[in-house]
């Protein structure tokens, strides 16, 4: 009980762990197999060109400022900040693309990095520079302004104030000459007193031209060390990174997507190869439903086919064992009635030989002997005697006679009793000979006389019914039965008993009992020709007549059927072949329409 | 507050189709918030960019072009700011606050000072230990700046007027009138948040 269970829970484990797997690997196939997504790639390609854009932005708002054409350094913030972002979205996107980040990218954060760092500085450099530039000229204008300040001092100034501004215009201007000139000028400064308005004039001068000088060069140099930042050959860098592994991505897709198409394939083929066997399966099943169905519909009905032929088959069984034992009981009969017969017939003969010549004697034997007495009384002379003699005489005899008749009579009537009941139960029973049906008809008549006393009998035989081929005895029996039947049918007031023989064709007699009794009921028409069938008391009736009636009639071929309408009378209708040997056809005996007419008239 | 139909006339449904189909939109949001757009992440940038909008001041009403958002003598102040070089250091939306400078860049600060040098004198040395970064400074941005007394690094600057005197002396590298410096005070004082003008103590 619990092992079964195990192994079936088992088996679907197992089945279902085989589909799990199955189902895994095509996931994971398909999985590998997807390159890059192009959203994906082109989100990065445009990453790294926005970079660049951003890079290159950088280094024009670094000239900018650097010529003083920007007006903040905001433009170069917002760099920083964009450039940052889309450091961070890149590695993100990367990330989304399914690949590694690669050190190309922080290297390329790192030079980014390092780019803000220096521009960082430059800014500082270039704002104070160009304070300082845009201070020159109201310095130099002051100077000029101031009476103290020689032409040359003046001249020298504005020399070294337009050298410092080519600086700012040319960044590779050679700014030496510039250097020596303010060196000269701040030599005249030394042999001032610093409080004067000139000495500290000419120091703001000196100061501010040296910053000016001081910035540009670190800007200058600055400008190099930016140039010198290799963002762009990181970002160079990252995108060939980048492209390598989209190649690489991608042929390692082709490939799972090689083994995908394959496993796919086998996989449809072992899901075809299943489909077909359920297509099977199902095929199969369908027909067993199908017999099943049809098996269940049919079930009753082949259990009462079953259950009928049973059925008939022991009615036929009792109905032959019935038959069996009448036939048993009848022969016997026969043979005992045959016996009894053959034994009365024998000392019938004395008898009836001894009356018959008693009587033929009483006239002659006794006529010596009266003429001897009367010749005796007359000798003796004795006329009275011989008078009373005379009266005795003629009264004896006209007495004895008749009675020896009447006697003779008798001893006939039991010796045609007993050639009927020899008749009756002849010993050939299953010998066929030829009767007429009219015979049978009379020795079952007889033998039901004293049943038939209070009824009328009514006999219609045709002349023309020839002798049939049959076992007499059985046909007796039949006719006794149908005999018996009618007058136990009807009353003793009024019964009467029709019985009428015809030739219905050449080949076929028609014999009809009819009676005017009860009639029987229509729902048990049916059932009289079974065995053991009767409505009559027990012990009076054993149900057994007409289903040997029907035995015997239908073994010779013929056919027996009843016509009845309660309270108006039955008719029995017999038809048998003259030739029981010829096989008949079964269905010759149509209902006759007179049947019906002939209860009516009744 | 783009859903108030008083304000912008639109719903949030309207804002975020209108937000979809712009795919540059699409991509920038969805770098920044690894979603498409949506009223929850449209709006929480809403107010990030809010947020990063500095509170105007009477100044920024004079930017846009409400010329009687300040007096004649602030927008004086204001001009004297930019000719005299304030704005090469103090720059941008923030009037500072986007690079870094060093204190004292024409005259030394700290040795005139007269008090010893600290390690927050140091600056961004601190962070980078750069010789070249050693008293420098992030320019600070000068919006509320007449609330934030003291000033400098080391809030060693008392007043406004004396930050700006030696901003001159030091940053500039030039002399320049009383007036022109007060004018510039008046202008600075023009930078502090309205919201914060009231509460704000005016001297
Ligand atoms: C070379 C750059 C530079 C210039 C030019 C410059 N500043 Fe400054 N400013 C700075 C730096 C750096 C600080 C920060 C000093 C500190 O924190 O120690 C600063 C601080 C200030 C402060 C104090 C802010 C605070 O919150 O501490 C004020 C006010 C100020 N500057 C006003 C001005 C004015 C007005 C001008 C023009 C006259 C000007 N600055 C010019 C760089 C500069
Ligand atoms: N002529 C008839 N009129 C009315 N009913 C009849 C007639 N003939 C037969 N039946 C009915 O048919 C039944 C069966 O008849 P069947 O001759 O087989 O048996 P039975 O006469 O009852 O008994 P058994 O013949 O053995 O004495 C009778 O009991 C009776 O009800
Ligand atoms: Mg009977």
């Amino acid at each position: 009980m619990r092992a079964p269970r195990m192994k079936r829970v088992l088996t679907w484990l197992s089945a279902s762990l085989l589909v799990m797997a199955l189902v895994a690997l095509l996931v994971f196939l398909e999985r590998k197999s997807h390159g890059i997504v192009p959203q994906a790639r082109t989100d990065l390609i445009a990453g790294l060109l926005t970079l660049r854009e951003i890079n290159a932005q950088l280094d024009v708002d670094v000239l900018r400022s650097r010529n003083g054409l920007n007006n903040n350094y905001d433009p170069l913030q917002g760099g920083y900040a964009a450039a940052a972002q889309l450091g961070e979205k890149l590695e993100t996107d990367i990330v989304a693309a399914g690949l590694e980040v690669p050190d190309a990218l922080s290297q390329l954060r790192a030079s980014f990095e390092q780019k803000f760092a220096d521009i960082d500085d430059f800014k500082a450099a270039n704002a104070i520079r160009l304070n300082s530039l845009r201070y020159l000229p109201t310095l130099v204008g002051t100077l000029e302004q101031n009476p103290q300040v020689s032409a040359s001092l003046r001249i020298q100034a504005n020399r070294v104030a337009a050298g410092l501004f080519r600086t700012n215009l040319l960044i590779d201007a050679d700014a030496s000459a510039t250097r020596q000139e303010l060196a000269e000028i701040m030599k005249a400064v030394e042999g001032l007193p610093p409080e004067t308005e000139l000495a500290q004039l000419l120091q703001g001068f000196q100061t501010h031209s040296e910053t000016i000088l001081r910035q540009s060069a670190q800007e200058i140099e600055l400008l190099a060390t930016l140039a010198a930042v290799p963002v762009s050959a990181r970002i160079d860098a990252l995108e060939a990174v980048l492209e390598q592994d989209f190649a690489r991505r991608e042929a390692v897709a082709a490939r799972y997507g090689n083994f995908l198409a394959i496993y796919s394939g086998l996989l449809l083929l072992v899901l075809f190869y299943i489909g077909v066997r359920l297509v099977r399966l199902y095929g199969q099943l369908a027909r067993i439903n199908l017999a099943l169905n049809d098996a269940n519909e049919h079930l009753e009905q082949h259990v009462e086919e079953r259950t009928r032929d049973l059925n008939n088959a022991l009615a036929e069984l009792k109905a032959s064992e019935a038959h069996l034992i009448q036939s048993e009981k009848m022969a016997s009969l026969g043979q005992m009635v045959a016996g009894v017969a053959h034994e009365i017939n024998t000392p019938l003969g004395y008898v009836h030989g001894i009356v018959e010549l008693l009587r033929d004697m009483i006239g002659s034997a006794f006529t010596p002997y009266y003429e001897r007495s009367r010749a005796l009384l007359e000798r003796l002379n004795n006329p009275e005697s011989a008078a009373a003699l005379e009266t005795m005489d003629a009264s004896l005899l006209a007495e004895l006679k008749p009675a020896l008749d009447n006697g003779l009579y008798g001893l006939d009537q039991i010796r045609e009793i007993v050639l009927n009941l020899k008749n009756f139960s002849r010993l050939d029973r299953g010998q066929h000979t030829l009767m007429r049906v009219e015979e049978s008809i009379d020795s079952a008549l007889m033998l039901a006389k004293n049943l038939t006393k209070h009824r009328k009998i009514i006999k219609h035989y045709s002349d023309t019914t020839p002798q049939i081929y049959c076992a007499p005895s059985q046909i007796n029996q039949v006719m006794l039965n149908l005999i018996t039947n009618a007058v136990q049918a009807t009353r003793e007031e009024d019964g009467t008993v029709t019985i009428n023989t015809r030739m219905k064709d050449e080949n076929t007699v028609a014999v009809k009992i009819s009676d005017n009794g009860t009639g029987i009921p229509e729902e048990v028409v049916g059932k009289i020709f079974d065995p053991f069938f009767t409505t009559k008391e027990i012990g009076k009736g054993t149900g057994l007549g007409l289903s040997i009636a029907y035995k015997i009639i239908t073994q010779h071929q013929g056919s027996i059927r009843v016509f009845s309408k309660p309270g108006i009378g039955t008719v029995f209708s017999i038809e048998l072949p003259v030739d029981s040997s010829v096989p008949q056809q079964e269905e010759a005996s149509a209902v006759p329409d007179d049947d019906m007419l002939l209860l009516e008239d009744d | 507050m783009l859903a108030n139909p008083l304000e912008f006339a639109s719903t949030w449904p309207a804002v975020v189709a209108r937000f979809s189909a712009d795919a540059q939109m699409v991509s920038q949001i969805k770098s920044v918030y690894g979603a498409a757009p949506s009223q929850a992440n449209l709006s929480d940038a809403l107010a990030t960019y809010q947020r990063s909008l500095p509170e105007p001041s009477r100044f920024d009403r004079f930017l846009r072009g409400d010329a009687s958002a300040i007096t004649a003598d602030e927008r004086l102040g204001y001009e004297k700011f930019k000719s005299y070089g304030c704005v090469a250091c103090h720059q941008g939306v923030n009037v500072g606050g986007n690079m870094f400078q060093r204190l004292g860049a024409l005259g030394n600060y700290f040795a005139d000072r007269g008090t010893p040098e600290t390690r927050l004198d140091q600056g961004r040395f601190n962070v980078t230990r750069r010789e070249s970064d050693r008293h420098v400074f992030k320019v600070p941005s000068l919006r509320n700046v007449a609330l934030t007394a003291p000033y400098f690094h080391d809030g060693s600057v008392p007043t406004l007027e004396a930050a700006v005197a030696a901003m001159f002396k030091y940053q500039l590298g030039r002399p320049a009138p009383e007036a022109d410096k007060r004018l510039i005070v008046q202008f600075l004082r023009t930078l502090t948040a309205q919201s914060l003008e009231k509460t704000g103590n005016k001297p």
